[in-house]
């Protein structure tokens, strides 16, 4: 097949030179990566870690419950529990001038002053008793931390003296003699109450169904979906420069000295053209899904948007070469034409975050890079087939329109 | 048509814009022989080459290639002939031994016949050794062999040659001129264009003089010389330009013609032995020195002279 040897002698060429495998894979993945790099950590939803917050805990609580211990002990039992081990890491001191120095000394984060009456106040409900967090000013996330905890569990015992209060009332609106035993018996057992974590009363869930998301492959998809158009464009229209290129060199008179007629030849011109885009093509979308979990969407609407860009980005190149004289203009009408079009086209994907103006997405459309981009970005936001096919007929359109014109100036040219 | 005809042009004319590049140009070559197209630069030998490889249509007349009408039937006409262009016309990003199986399958050749022509031609050109070798590494003669192997692959019937020498050194040229010889041994016709008086002598068995699109002299060597007489040419070189001495030369009884380029005088006479002496007399009496002489007898040079007051290499 004559078609074929000229499509496989052009892409031969075409990977001997450099330049073609920077502008095709090179460029693209790179400036991928680079974005990767710039957003990967934030992006990948990686955890924060916040340091550990360093507490010197004196508790002066002289109180006693009837089971043992007082609510200072309590809240230091508390603190040093495990769920909070990442948190923060107590130290227990017994003067509280010396916790304080501490902190300003920098060897602290926290100083937690239990107070001597803590649990009296909080048992006989007729008292106040004041916790001191001394922190250390220029720390900010640690001490709210500790002092959120320990408003817990203070809001806690508060509550369990509140309860204390309203059932004694209501014991002794029932005639029952309220003794000392029977309010601290009621005390502890809201106490114990205060100590016990709640169950929760909503549950949270995640559906089964959801869509996992990644922000770092929607960003990345859009990136290099956008760079992968961008670049397709010069590949279909080098790659059908070769016909100028071998107008000058006189292999195209040449060739047609040969029995071969010309449709042969540029359809064999306009394999290696296809063929070149097709390959550029599976390998970026390919390394999108394996090296930056990019997900392109359903298989049908990815190979609907993959067939759209490598139509178009072909009819493209032949449409520009069909205009062209010689390589000397080509090199102008590439870096001009397809660079201002590719830009305006790609406009909408840089401006994704804070969603695109109407008007810059209408200009989009203007050229077919945003028409070929549309195709992408749809696949991969997960659009149907059929939510795919008006994109995927403008894309047919422009083809067609391409193609006509080019093929007969071509012919013209060559008859 | 005759079957020992391989090339019939017919009143073939072409032209760009205002230009009339051919006019009317009629030849025939018999199958197995040589035929130059011998002329200036801008003669019209490409044009009318072209046209007969089927490259440019003409506006007018026909032309046949072993039968094939170039205007009926071009693709048959494309599987019989070989065409050598006149610039080298490679890919120099592949090598020689994949340009060959390129060109080849442009012929119709295909596997195993593909690399029989292929390993023959490499060894016909004189390149095995470097058949892997990218031809952009190679010298411009080289590049010469492979362009002309290009045109060989299908054994075709008739080659057509588009001043294959122009541009390249001594030992390359003997090379292809030894090597268009060969094909011609083996049967092959060749149309040869050239402006090198001497290798379209060397190699023609027939030529046809082209100037400003029109064949103005065909016929063998022997025939084209009779047409000036067997007359002799002397090329001289003179101390300084003398417009009146040139004028008293074309007076003198003997001298069919003068004419001065680059420096160089050459004039056509009956006998060179007879007029030599009025020569120096002549120049003598305008004190103009004579500082080399050269005789020829008569050849192509002195026809085009002849035919058209130009010397052929302008």
């Amino acid at each position: 097949m004559k078609i074929v040897a000229i499509a496989v002698k052009d892409m031969k060429q075409s990977s001997r030179t450099a330049l073609v495998w920077v502008f095709m894979f090179v460029v693209p993945l790179g400036i991928t990566l680079l974005f990767y790099f710039m957003f990967g950590n934030i992006a990948a939803g990686d955890e924060f870690e916040l340091p550990q917050t360093a507490v010197v805990l004196v508790n002066q609580d002289r109180g006693s419950l009837s089971g043992g211990g007082s609510m200072g002990a309590t809240v230091a039992d508390i603190l040093q529990q495990e769920a909070f081990a990442e948190l923060i890491v107590v130290t227990e001191s017994a003067d509280a001038d010396a916790a304080r120095d501490r902190v300003d000394k920098g060897e602290a984060d926290v100083a937690l002053i239990i107070p001597p009456d803590l649990t009296d106040a909080l048992l006989q409900g007729n008292g106040s008793a004041t916790v001191e967090l001394h922190k250390d000013p220029t720390l900010t996330i640690g001490p709210a931390l500790v002092e959120g905890i320990v408003s817990q569990i203070l809001d806690g015992f508060a509550g369990t003296t509140i309860g204390t209060k309203v059932t004694l009332e209501q014991l002794e609106a029932q005639d029952v003699a309220i003794t000392a035993q029977i309010a601290q018996e009621v005390g502890m057992a809201f106490s114990a109450d205060a100590q016990t974590p709640p169950e929760a009363l909503i549950a949270l869930s995640t559906p089964d169904n959801q869509v996992e998301q990644n922000p770092l492959a929607d960003l990345l998809a859009g990136i290099l979906g956008g760079m992968m158009v961008f670049f397709a464009f010069y590949t279909g229209g080098a790659t059908q420069q070769t016909i100028l290129i071998e107008e000058e060199r006189g292999t195209l008179a040449r060739l047609f000295t040969t029995p071969t007629p010309i449709r042969t030849i540029m359809g064999g011109k306009s394999m290696a053209t296809l063929f070149s885009l097709i390959g550029q093509v599976v390998i970026l979308m390919g390394a999108g899904a394996l090296v930056f979990a990019i997900d392109w969407g359903e298989p049908l609407p990815m190979l609907l948007a993959a067939i759209g860009l490598i139509l178009i980005a072909a009819a493209t190149g032949v449409f520009l070469v069909s205009m062209l004289k010689n390589t000397r203009q080509a090199g102008t009408v590439f870096g001009g034409v397809l660079t201002i079009t590719g830009m305006v086209g790609l406009l909408p994907i840089f401006m994704s975050g804070a969603g695109a103006p109407d008007a810059v997405i209408f200009a989009s459309l203007l050229v077919p890079q945003g028409w070929a981009m549309r195709g992408l970005t749809l696949s991969a936001q997960g659009a149907t087939v059929t939510e795919m096919l008006p994109t995927f007929g403008v894309l047919l359109l422009w083809c067609a329109v391409f193609v006509a014109i080019g093929l007969t100036r071509m012919r013209r040219r060559f008859a | 048509m005759a079957q020992s005809t391989a090339i019939v042009a017919t009143t073939l004319s072409k032209s760009f814009d205002e230009l009339k590049a051919v006019d009317a140009v009629t030849f025939t070559v018999a199958r197995g022989e040589v035929f130059s197209l011998l002329g200036p630069n801008g003669a019209g030998k490409s044009t009318t080459i072209s046209m007969l490889a089927c490259l440019l249509r003409p506006e007018s007349g026909d032309a046949t290639v072993m039968g094939y009408s170039i205007l009926d039937d071009p693709q048959a006409v494309k599987a019989c002939i070989g065409v050598v262009p006149q610039e080298i016309a490679l890919y120099e990003d592949l090598s020689a031994r994949e340009n060959l199986e390129f060109w080849g399958k442009m012929y119709g050749l295909r596997g195993a016949k593909l690399k029989q022509r292929v390993d023959d031609v490499l060894a016909l050109i004189g390149l095995t050794d470097r058949q892997k070798d990218r031809v952009d590494k190679f010298s411009g003669g080289m590049k010469r062999r492979v362009n002309i192997g290009v045109a060989l692959l299908h054994t075709p019937d008739v080659i057509i040659m588009d001043e294959p020498t122009v541009g390249i050194d001594p030992q390359s040229r003997r090379h292809i001129l030894d090597g268009v010889k060969d094909l011609n041994r083996q049967g092959v016709t060749v149309l040869y264009t050239t402006h090198y008086m001497e290798e379209a002598q060397e190699l023609s068995d027939h030529i046809a003089i082209m100037d400003q699109g029109k064949i103005i002299a065909g016929g063998t060597h022997d025939e084209l010389v009779t047409i000036v007489g067997e007359k002799d040419r002397i090329e001289m070189e003179l101390s300084h330009s003398a417009p009146e001495l040139l004028s008293q030369w074309g007076a003198l009884e003997g001298v069919e013609a003068v004419s001065a380029e680059n420096g160089i005088v050459t004039v056509l006479v009956n006998d060179s032995n007879r007029i030599l002496p009025h020569l120096f007399g002549a120049a003598s009496q305008h004190d103009v020195r004579i500082t080399s002489v050269t005789i020829e007898e008569p050849n192509l040079e002195a026809v085009f002279l002849h035919l058209t007051g130009r010397a052929l290499r302008d």
